[in-house]
């Protein structure tokens, strides 16, 4: 997909690594807030890469998952070129399995070493993948791609992973993200409270946590699906609240859209 | 004319495939031996051994159809939406606004019982395949689970489908699933697919244009899933089933993903004149389809990208490794082919040529090693009358536990939304999918006989009735069938009787409700030690949603509850799909009921709504159908006779 309605100043790369799946509805979410999306396939150039003032880590299962999910990614050389980039300050998103990717390649907390991991959901009573709507909470943070909402604000999306819980060695790890503003969304209740128990903390993740980002705010590794709430229509019935009533006009914007309108904003004013 | 190698001296070069000492190869294959004397007959000259193993696989039930196929003409193919019907990869309907759909349900049953995962899976990829090979992208999977309990290999079963359609990126977004120790040693893994293609862009597998080339590109091929076809599918299973776990291929969903987007992109640069998938049977099943017509295809087996040293050139023919295709190409296009392959980073050779001699010619190394006038493998199928004798009455089992208990662990295993074109989701009668950028969609089902039921038509009847009714719940006017029949040996007169009992059911429904059956699948043999499952014509629908904003949803405060009640017979349930369907856009809930009857359904449609309400059920709820929710303005204008307010949502 590419010749959105942006302008080539607001080019954003949809980054496919092989078993990348969900590259063609993040593509359509790109374009819909006026990004001009290109799926950029593993076998392209690295160095092309740099024409992109954004970037996005699209679902999937890259490289069949094989050792730990995003495990493999994180040594593809296009995944280096990304490093970069951040540095530079030029935003990524990595949504499920690219966010197994940025955490996995230590761009996510950001720093020297891999400090945190995306570990096997912990549910009662069954294992594996697991696929269905909670509501994240927009915490207080220097995230570009949740700096349009109110922090408190409560949104639905959906979950579809084997392996989302964020965890660390450290058992201070995760607690301190939270203190520093580094857990832009955490899993929480229909009405705002942080979801300690399953369903609505849909993998055991620690401190209830969704989503993780650098600590400059450009890089966010995110396990729900955003792209898959771009249209209110796909919101479920059992979300309840204001978006599950709105859930009857099928084309208008959905809750996921918010990210990805944070960073075409992003994009078109610096 | 090569010389043809005489392997008929030959015998350790099969035996492989010859489990059991003692008896002639033919046998071992799966063929009769009045089927050799067919063959002899055919060629008019002793087939050698390699020729053998391909008539084994062609002309067995599973690609053959010789049991089936005279019954299978009864039901009604044709119609003015239908593009494609049966004898395709899948069936192609039109759907207006230059777009059509294709879609097919296939069983992989016997693969299934031997090892539930990578049975499973690969039943997924092969029918995904199948829809690929139309020039068409797969947008949704069903699946239709039939097994004794909800156990370790039901478990292994869902994880299987899970595992292909998840990695892929196809969202699975309905089906069925029926727990019954009639399936305990016989379970049933239909999987159905549906994919979305504009018009012109109809691929068919037939090869075109003598001088054309044959390309061979996917995976690599190597010895898994040799015979799958005859020794899974068309035998019954017995004690030592374990043994058969060689022919079981393993799916690889990470190159089905890259095969998918590769062949849309060959399709979609029109550069293939045909397209055809390797599944069952391999490549002796894909090439004899595509030379069938008259055309010829001469293939090089030793240009056949190897994943095993030293494979037989038998082996390489019949090979069922997944994630293959075939394409023939003109030799101008041959260079950008291979650059779209090679950005797929999936392995690829030209393997032979499109001829005009009719015949399937195969060679390896330059040596002929088989050669059959392609007709033969196919047209001249052998075709069985199957012996017809009524089974006696029996009464209805009775409906295990299990089935009552919510399905909804099983669903979350499966992405429901990957593509983003889900409407309306797994749960409720049919999901519906958007068909983006419009506001129409596609409301989609499959459905089988209510559990227990053992009267072949009725079942025949039922499945088709009840998935149509399950699209017409969720807003879809129903417009086209496909169908997979599961049944016992067909070689018995009384399973004989009950497969053609079945067919009769579906036309009969399918003519009531005035749609046709444009593709399906036949899976017989389903025997355990002699016993049989039950007569499981398993049927998806697939409708055409207006609009996706006025689909019947959830009650809401104030709404009346409706009963619709219709007779049994298929014109009043043919009436009633059409009233459901043209009264959607004004019903806030519409849900269909299946085997728990009216209370049951009324929990489902409060579960779903997430409202709760009173309702007096009426004392005899015979010939209840569906229930309905309206606001209460609307409820009187409902052209329904037979409705039945019983309450209203508080």
């Amino acid at each position: 997909m590419s010749g959105g309605r942006g302008t080539s100043a607001a080019r954003v790369a949809v980054v496919q690594l092989p078993g990348v799946n969900c590259e063609a509805e993040t593509a359509r979410a790109l374009e819909r807030v006026g990004l001009d999306a290109e799926v950029f396939r593993w076998t392209r150039p690295v160095a092309e890469l740099s024409r992109y003032q954004g970037y996005v880590l699209p679902g999937g299962f890259s490289y069949q998952d094989r050792v730990r999910a995003g495990a493999l990614a994180a040594k593809d050389p296009l995944i280096a070129e990304l490093g970069a980039a951040a540095e530079r300050g030029k935003p990524i998103l990595g949504i499920c399995n690219g966010a197994q990717v940025l955490v996995e390649s230590g761009l996510v907390p950001g720093g020297d070493v891999v400090e945190i991991g995306l570990a096997r959901n912990r549910m009662p009573d069954r294992t594996g993948y697991y696929a269905r709507w909670v509501h994240v909470r927009v915490e207080r943070s220097r995230c570009v791609f949740t700096s349009t909402l109110e922090p408190g604000t409560v949104v639905p999306l959906p979950v579809a992973h084997g392996e989302g819980r964020f965890t660390a060695r450290d058992p201070e790890r995760i607690p301190a993200l939270v203190r520093a503003g580094q857990t832009p969304l955490r899993y929480a209740t229909v009405r705002g409270a942080v979801a300690r128990d399953f369903p609505a903390n849909p993998n055991g993740s620690e401190a209830a946590v969704a989503a993780v980002c650098n600590a400059a705010g450009n890089v966010l590794a995110l396990m729900p699906h955003p792209e898959r709430a771009q249209d209110a229509g796909a919101v479920s019935r059992s979300v309840g609240g204001a978006w599950g009533e709105r859930s009857q006009n099928a084309h208008a914007a959905g809750p996921g859209l918010f990210l990805f309108e944070a960073l075409a904003r992003h994009i078109l004013e610096a | 004319m090569e010389r043809l190698r005489d392997l008929s001296c030959e015998p350790a070069r099969l035996n492989s495939l010859t489990p059991v000492a003692e008896q002639p190869l033919h046998r071992a294959l799966g063929l009769t031996d009045g089927e050799l004397h067919r063959i002899r007959d055919l060629l008019g000259r002793e087939p050698n051994h390699f020729e053998l193993a391909v008539f084994s696989l062609l002309w067995s039930e599973h690609c053959g159809y010789k049991h089936s196929a005279p019954l299978l003409k009864r039901l009604p193919s044709s119609g003015e939406r239908v593009l494609q019907g049966p004898g395709e990869n899948a069936g192609v309907i039109d759907i207006g606004d230059g777009l059509a759909v294709a879609f097919k349900v296939e069983s992989h049953n016997h693969p299934s019982a031997v090892e539930p995962f990578q049975g499973a899976a690969t039943g997924v990829g092969g029918i995904l395949r199948d829809i690929v090979a139309m020039g068409a992208r797969p947008i949704a999977l069903l699946d239709g689970l039939r097994f004794g309990s909800p156990g370790f290999m039901f478990k292994r079963a869902v994880a299987g489908i899970a595992h292909y359609g998840n990695c892929t990126g196809i969202p699975t977004v309905g089906g069925e699933t029926v727990f019954d120790e009639a399936y305990e040693h016989n379970c049933l893994v239909n999987a159905m697919c549906l994919g979305l293609l504009p018009v012109e862009r109809l691929t068919r597998a037939r090869a075109r244009g003598s001088g054309n080339l044959v390309v061979l590109y996917g995976a690599t091929t190597g010895r898994d899933g040799i015979g799958g076809a005859s020794v899974l599918a068309s035998q019954e299973l017995a004690e030592g089933a374990d043994e058969k776990r060689p022919s079981v291929q393993v799916g690889d969903p990470f190159t089905g993903k890259k095969l998918i987007e590769a062949s849309l992109e060959l399709v979609d640069g029109g550069l293939v004149a045909s397209l055809q998938d390797c599944g069952a049977a391999g490549l002796a099943s894909a090439l004899a389809e595509m030379a069938r017509d008259g055309a010829g295809v001469d293939v090089s087996l030793d240009q056949v990208p190897l994943r095993e040293d030293a494979m037989e050139p038998w082996e390489i023919m019949i090979s069922e490794s997944q994630e293959r295709m075939v394409a023939v190409v003109e030799p101008g296009r041959l260079a950008e082919v291979q650059a779209v392959l090679d950005k797929w980073e999936l392995h690829h050779a030209v393997i032979g040529s499109v001829s005009n001699t009719g015949d399937l010619r195969c060679f390896f190394a330059g040596d002929l090693e088989g050669a059959i006038p392609a007709s033969l493998l196919t047209d001249e199928c052998p075709r069985y009358e199957v012996e017809q004798e009524p089974r006696p009455p029996r009464a209805r089992t009775a409906i295990a536990a299990a089935n009552r208990e919510s399905k909804a662990w099983i669903y979350e295993q499966y992405d429901q939304l990957v593509q983003s074109r889900t409407v309306r989701r797994p749960g409720l009668d049919a999901a519906v999918l958007r068909l983006l950028p419009s506001y129409r969609g596609l409301a989609i089902s499959l459905d089988g006989p209510p559990v227990g039921e053992l009267d072949p038509f009725v079942a025949g009847a039922k499945a088709v009735l009840g998935a149509a009714r399950n699209v017409a719940c969720a807003g879809g006017e129903p417009l086209a069938l496909t169908d997979c029949l599961n049944f016992g040996n067909p070689e018995k007169p009384e399973i004989g009787w009950e497969l053609a009992q079945a067919i009769e059911g579906i036309a009969q429904a399918a003519e009531a409700l005035g749609i046709p059956v444009v593709s399906g699948n036949v899976s017989l043999y389903n025997e355990t030690d002699g016993r049989a499952i039950p007569p499981t014509p398993v049927v998806g629908c697939v409708g055409l949603v207006a609009n996706v904003r006025r689909i019947p949803s959830r009650w809401r405060s104030g709404d009346a509850i409706l009963v619709a009640e219709a007779g049994e017979s298929v014109a009043e349930q043919a009436a009633l799909i059409e009233f459901l369907w043209r009264s959607a856009p004004v019903l806030s809930l519409a849900h269909d009921l299946s085997d728990g009857g009216l209370e049951r359904a009324i929990a489902e449609a409060a579960a779903w709504s997430g409202t709760e309400t009173k309702v007096e059920l009426p004392a005899n709820p015979a010939g209840a159908a569906a229930v309905l929710a309206v606001s209460a303005d609307q409820a009187a204008g409902l052209g329904w006779e037979r409705l039945v307010q019983i309450g209203e949502v508080a």
